[in-house]
């Protein structure tokens, strides 16, 4: 009996396109795909990121869960993707500042190659060898687009730090010209003098 | 296989079997050690900045310990030989002298109400960012020093030896923390974990441990009287800009007094206000709200810094820098204090001040000259927040406003930690902006009043050299402000307080650089209509007023 059904899904799958097995997998795979971001997380990191469901007390949970769901969707439509979910960005802006190497903050996009082929069978996808190729060309292009964003959070963060040091010497720049490196100078010269009078 | 690519670069990149997995360390937290690498850590204090500050503390030795040339990222922190004698006799003075301490080391139960509420751990997943679990790193010293079950058991009751790594872990974690106190809000006991951080950085500094990015400033503070160094011609000079602008918008001319003796009034302000942007046009504001009721006040040159970096290093020093303002208004013989838009300021004044330097018996408790209110929250401690003032005026119908001239902006309103945890400060700057804004906004329950998220990067950890750490750990707060901006069209930040004008400006431009972050009386100065005025085309930054563009 069992035997039977498994030849019967097997027959009913290869009369399925890869996208209507991605959509009929859809929760299986953003769950594991989502368990498989989480686990860059340490364990008790990931438990309150999977399980707290309030976006403001928990908004790297919520980014992924909204922007693993919002992609994937997108995914599935099998049409060009040419733009991430806000959640994502937010996700991938936060990775940018999470003390990782670029190739770890955005191996997660390529994890969906396997994410997808743990779960529908490589033995089936294999003969679907073109529309494979379809889905792994949609994920690149995803994976580039994602760098894309984290490439331009990293520029950002030393634009943040110049503005940063800028604001702190608004009067001093705008209206004296005494910029910070002057009045470095003027400290030393400062000293210069505290020393000649020791000295004398 | 090696990666001869990233092995010729030198940097690792994720690989297979699983290209996210396997990282994350799995090991017990008392053995997964703390590493510094460049961007995790504030820069190590110089030395002449440790030299000084033990010489302005020298009634106190050994608080800063030696000082000395050291590299964080070095396996040796050239820590003097008995430094684990010195720390644990640290401990020991402080469990004798700070019962509250005592409490915080004993009675955790471990029920985790704290572990989710951190902005650093809702930012980083690390459990060691878990308030319960940083304080661990303290306790289970505790427990092997100084109890019978730590001494006993060991590792299997929670405790562990002093070392090193401890040490290490120390640095990194009490510098992960910013006193921000949201923890304590959903503590059973009240466990107020910031004291645990307080006296985490008490002990480092005990053996010379100790960043400089807070040390400067202190020791700025206790040399000019303000973070920056500035001197006082400096200072006069830098108001006398901000009078300029405010003629060239308003028509008005201020001319605000130093140093007066005899004024009824001292004002006290962090220095970022004069000097820092968007600090200065708080200041703006500050100078329009006085001359439009015509108080008789006096700004200081001595006293010129309402923060207290001494709060971020020891008691010894918050105590010090604290006594400064209360010296100088007894000098000046003032009656009371009116203090600025600033957090932590507040803290010390209502948490520390009376029993360190306090009852200040030779001022009055303060008395609105105004409305007639007594201030009795700050009957001891004679001073009064600009918003607490401010807040009252309007009230009384004592101030001109127009709100429509900041129209040009739709503002939400960030609790800071210390004005909404510390002094229960969270109507005030609600009824200031319903009467000077027609646009107001909160952002979630959740994240504001008691509950109000932190900026990320207070307690002096408001440097550049840990950018990334400060916009991870400002998340939650940041994610608050993007919700109003995109459901509400929210483009105004306000606040009260100088570090976080500062160190949310640097978040908001990473994280919704659509938003300005303001001081709520850059916003009063903006609706204040002062007499013999002229027209308004532009608010305090020169930005045109709403039907006054091009």
């Amino acid at each position: 009996m069992v035997v039977f059904e498994i030849i019967e899904q097997i027959g009913r799958i290869s009369d399925m396109s890869l996208q209507e097995l991605l959509i009929e997998n859809k929760l299986k795979i953003v769950s594991t795909w989502i368990d498989r971001v989480m686990s860059t997380y340490s364990a008790d990191g990931a438990r309150f990121f999977k399980s707290q469901k309030d976006r403001f007390a928990n908004p790297l949970g919520y980014s992924v869960e909204k922007g693993i769901e919002g992609l994937f969707a997108s995914i599935c439509t099998g049409e060009k993707i040419v733009d991430l979910p806000n959640e994502l960005f937010q996700f991938i802006k936060l990775r940018a500042v999470q003390d990782m190497e670029p190739s770890k903050a955005l191996a997660f996009l390529y994890e969906l190659k396997d994410v997808v082929r743990e779960i529908c069978g490589i033995e089936i996808l294999s003969s679907m060898s073109e529309e494979w190729a379809d889905f792994d060309r949609i994920v690149d292009q995803v994976a580039l687009l994602g760098f894309d964003v984290y490439a331009k959070d990293r520029e950002l963060i030393y634009q943040v730090k110049i503005q940063e040091m800028k604001r702190g010497n608004h009067v001093m720049l705008a209206k004296g010209g005494r910029c910070p490196s002057s009045l470095m100078r003027g400290n030393k010269e400062e000293k210069k003098e505290l020393r000649v009078i020791k000295d004398c | 296989m090696a990666n001869l690519k990233a092995d010729e670069l030198g940097v690792k990149v994720a690989s297979d079997p699983s290209l996210t997995t396997g990282a994350v360390p799995a090991k017990d937290w008392m053995d997964t050690p703390a590493v510094f690498e460049p961007g995790n850590y504030c820069y190590q204090g110089k030395s002449e900045k440790v030299e000084y500050i033990s010489d302005a503390l020298k009634n106190n030795p050994g608080l800063f310990g030696e000082p000395r040339d050291w590299d964080i990222e070095s396996e040796d922190w050239k820590l003097p030989e008995n430094w684990k004698e010195i720390i644990i006799n640290g401990i020991k003075e402080r469990l004798d002298k700070f019962r509250s301490f005592k409490i915080f080391m004993d009675c955790c139960v471990r029920c985790g109400a704290c572990a989710d509420k951190c902005h650093f751990f809702l930012g980083t997943g690390d459990p060691k960012n878990m308030p319960v679990l940083r304080a661990e790193l303290m306790r289970s010293i505790y427990r092997n020093e100084f109890t019978k079950a730590g001494k006993i058991l060991g590792r299997l009751a929670g405790a562990r030896e002093m070392t090193f790594a401890v040490l290490k872990e120390w640095f990194m974690y009490f510098y992960q923390c910013t006193e921000c106190r949201r923890c304590s809000v959903f503590c059973p006991y009240g466990i107020d974990t910031a004291e645990i951080t307080m006296m985490g950085r008490e002990l480092l500094h005990l053996v010379g441990v100790n960043t400089n990015w807070i040390l400067e400033p202190a020791s700025n503070s206790n040399r000019t009287g303000n973070h920056m160094g500035l001197q006082p011609h400096t200072l006069k000079e830098n108001v006398e800009y901000l009078c300029d602008d405010i003629e060239e918008i308003t028509g008005i001319r201020i001319t605000p007094t130093w140093n007066r003796k005899g004024a009824e009034v001292l004002f006290i302000t962090p220095s970022a206000d004069v000097f820092a942007e968007p600090g200065i046009y708080t200041a703006m504001g500050y100078l329009l709200l006085f001359e439009h009721i015509g108080l008789d006040y006096t700004w200081s040159t001595y006293a010129s810094e309402g923060g207290n970096f001494g709060l971020f290093t020891n008691n010894e020093l918050m105590k010090k820098l604290n006594a400064k303002m209360y010296a100088e208004a007894k000098r000046l013989g003032v009656k009371w204090i009116i203090g600025g838009e600033c957090g932590h300021m507040w803290r010390v004044l209502h948490q520390y001040m009376d029993t360190m330097n306090g009852p200040a018996d030779f001022l009055e408790v303060p008395k609105s000259p105004i409305t007639g209110t007594v201030f009795e929250n700050a009957a001891t401690t004679k001073m009064v927040h600009i918003s607490e003032f401010t807040a009252d005026l309007i009230k009384h119908g004592k101030l001109k406003l127009d709100p429509s001239r900041n129209d040009h902006r739709k503002v939400t309103f960030h609790d800071s930690c210390n004005t909404s945890r510390a002094m229960g400060m969270l109507e005030e700057p609600r009824e200031i902006l319903k009467a000077v804004v027609n646009n107001f906004q909160e952002m979630p329950e959740n994240t504001i009043r008691e509950t109000t998220f932190c900026c990320g990067s207070g307690t002096g950890l408001n440097t550049g050299e840990i950018m990334d750490l400060r916009m991870r750990a400002g998340l939650p707060r940041a994610n608050a402000v993007q919700y109003v901006h995109e459901k509400n069209d929210v483009n105004t930040l306000g606040c009260v307080c100088a570090i976080d004008r500062a160190t949310l400006s640097a978040l908001i431009d990473y994280w919704v650089p659509e938003v300005q972050v303001c001081g709520l009386s850059e916003l009063v100065g903006n609706a204040l209509v002062m007499d013999g005025e002229k027209e308004k085309e532009t608010g305090l930054r020169f930005e045109a007023l709403e039907g006054m563009e091009g």
